[in-house]
């Protein structure tokens, strides 16, 4: 017993809670478990995060993801297509404001990443994602008013970047931004 | 080998591969639907902004299209699309100019004192893990993620990452060390 306890399986638990070891180091790690203390508190704390890990939602791509592989599947040379393809609850007048933007380009074909023709502007603040009831007058008003201008997207996902215009404070822009989680119900900050 | 005792549980995916690989557009959508949102998620804790993983989803959903007729089947059919996500994420980190290069990997010293109850309790809290987790080094994150979201044993997960299985686990010790302090810090708080 007591080298059982000197030497604690730790490193192996992680691979106890998740149901993966095999049989061998299954029925040795159990057996050292059941009988020390430390390793019965460390399982429990395990345990707790791999609740906690799983209860965070996975995101996904979804449809627009698909739409988007989809048209990639066909293997034809395509010309290389602008980003901006604003989804109809978007309006004319945001592709406006992201014109003067940068571009990202691709070619789905090849899936070719172009970096951008300029390097990230420092000051891009966050990502998020709009309301799809947001009406264009609405965001407008409210990208205004932040500060911020869209500089990238809408990537599959529907997300956006936005960058804080070169006057603006990005900690008031992100304060307004944030209020509105009625249009924004996704916000992010950028690092 | 006695691949007759049991169907395996990807039979489903691998059967879907091979229809793939004949250009079935349908098989591909069924693929992307059963996979797409565990591609997205694994390569979000390296990459860490939405635009990116969708854009690497994109590029790795294109990879299976196009080598689906290469699956050698020696792997499950989860762990070679997460080494293709894998891959591909670096592929975008490099390109972008960013670090790629994998935290080092110190030998664990066990000194910090076992964690309270407060990182118990807070650890099944999923928005404090979020917040945790998001502390992490990218590559920790990935070995959490891969132990506790998608339950996989350590040697596939050193398989999709291409590190040795010993490094799987001292990044996952140093993770769980850095998390339980997380929590309990963020208990601590208001
Ligand atoms: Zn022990």
């Amino acid at each position: 017993m007591p080298e059982s306890t000197e030497q604690h399986p730790r490193e192996l638990l992680p691979w106890l809670v998740n149901g993966t070891l095999d049989g061998a180091e299954h029925e040795a790690v159990s057996r050292h478990v059941a009988a020390c203390a430390a390793c019965q508190a460390e399982v429990s704390l395990l345990r707790a995060m791999r609740r906690g890990v799983k209860a965070v939602e996975p995101a996904g791509a979804g449809e627009l993801g698909w739409q988007r592989l989809r048209r990639g599947l066909g293997g034809q040379v395509r010309t290389v297509t602008p980003r901006w393809v604003i989804p109809a609850a978007m309006a004319a007048s945001l592709v406006i404001v992201a014109q003067a933007a940068l571009l990202v380009t691709r070619a789905p074909e090849t899936v070719r990443y172009e970096p951008l023709a300029d390097p990230v502007p420092t000051e891009v603040l966050a990502q998020v994602r709009f309301t799809p009831e947001a009406s264009e007058a609405d965001l407008r008003a409210l990208l205004r008013e932040a500060g911020v201008r869209i500089v990238d997207g809408p990537s599959a996902a529907g997300v956006y970047r936005l960058a804080v215009e070169p006057d603006r404070d990005p900690e008031a822009a992100a304060r307004v931004l944030r209020e509105r989680s009625d249009l924004i119900p996704h916000f992010a900050l950028e690092r | 080998m006695n691949g007759e005792s049991a169907l395996a549980p990807d039979a489903e995916d691998t059967a879907l591969l091979a229809r793939i690989a004949t250009g079935s557009e349908a098989a591909m959508g069924v693929f992307y639907h059963r996979h797409e949102a565990r591609v997205y998620a694994f390569v979000m804790q390296r990459l860490g902004n939405a635009a990116d993983a969708a854009e690497v989803l994109n590029e790795v959903m294109l990879e299976v299209w196009r080598s689906a007729k290469h699956f050698a089947g020696r792997a499950k059919v989860t762990t070679w699309l997460l080494g293709i996500a894998h891959n591909r994420s670096i592929d975008l980190l490099r390109r972008r100019g960013r670090r790629a290069a994998d935290s080092l990997d110190f030998d664990v010293v066990d000194d910090r004192p076992d964690p309270g109850p407060a990182a118990v309790a807070h650890a099944q809290n999923g928005e404090y893990i979020r917040r945790c987790m998001h502390g992490l080094p990218e590559a920790q994150r990935q070995v959490v993620h891969l132990t506790f979201f998608e339950d996989l044993p350590y040697g596939e997960i050193a398989e999709i990452l291409s590190i040795p299985e010993g490094t799987v686990k001292t990044r996952m010790f140093h993770a769980r060390k850095a998390l339980a302090q997380c929590l309990e810090q963020l208990g601590a708080r208001p």
